[in-house]
């Protein structure tokens, strides 16, 4: 059970962790225009907050700060890519 | 400075008479060129995690590709700069083995770089010297141009 200064700022190391997955992701799969922005950026950040540990257990990093926003960023990162395939399969997908 | 640094230099040298007259080409290699010298100055002088430091530059650079761009071949340009970026994080987290394995790769994408910004350059050459549709090579030509020189098919997705 963690006291509560850690639950704090393990929240705080995870939501920079989601943050910097997020925005590192626009690098490489940048959003069409501004709506789909918002919401892959929400959906990502909080994707990344709640997959950080599982993203972390998953690869064996470490149970550190850094362990965290790793796995927090690269927990961002699938969720951006992901919403985005799922986006360009749905918007490929027309009614006969 | 080793050969193929020299060898570098050379490129962006040619890249930069090519490229001579062609909107945004000579701040692509000054950009690039800068990026470069930064990065080996940090890494001769032995600074940790060099590899992180060239990716934020690379990002840097990717970033105003992204916003500045208006041609297809800067869209090409941008991919290989994305490459240096996935590159440096590959050597980070261990995927590229050795150092001359992950030295050889980032080379290898900057001539990839040069390539792009001459190859767009001398097209643009080529067409104001006449090689127009139907004339000389015009015809071989006019495709290779508009691959490289038609606008981007998406703007930054500010605008949209």
């Amino acid at each position: 059970m963690m006291t509560e200064p850690e639950a704090l700022m393990s929240m705080i190391l995870k939501t920079a962790g989601a943050f910097g997955g997020a925005v590192s992701s626009i690098l490489f799969f940048p959003p069409k225009n501004r709506s789909e922005f918002w919401r892959r950026m929400g959906v990502s950040v909080v994707f990344g907050i709640i997959f950080a540990s599982t993203a972390r257990d998953w690869w064996g990093w470490a149970k550190d700060a850094e362990g965290i926003v790793a796995g927090a960023c690269f927990a961002a990162v699938v969720a951006w890519w992901g919403l985005g395939a799922i986006q360009r399969i749905s918007g490929s997908w027309k009614p006969k | 400075m080793h050969w193929y640094q020299w060898a570098l230099v050379a490129g962006a040298v040619f890249a930069l008479w090519a490229s001579w007259g062609t909107p945004r080409a000579k701040w692509w290699i000054a950009a690039g060129a800068g990026c470069f010298v930064v990065s080996s100055m940090w890494h001769d002088a032995r600074f940790p995690h060099g590899e992180v430091f060239g990716a934020v530059l690379n990002a840097g650079i990717v970033i105003l590709l992204y916003c500045k761009a208006t041609r297809r071949w800067e869209m090409r340009l941008w991919n290989c700069f994305q490459l240096m970026i996935l590159l440096d994080a590959l050597y980070y987290f261990g995927m590229i083995p050795t150092h001359f394995m992950f030295a050889v790769s980032l080379e290898a994408a900057n001539w990839l770089a040069l390539i792009v910004i001459s190859g767009a350059g001398l097209a643009e050459k080529a067409r104001k010297n006449g090689m127009y549709p139907g004339r000389n090579f015009g015809s071989l030509l006019d495709p290779i141009f508009r691959a490289l020189h038609a606008k981007r098919s998406h703007p930054p997705f500010w605008y949209q």
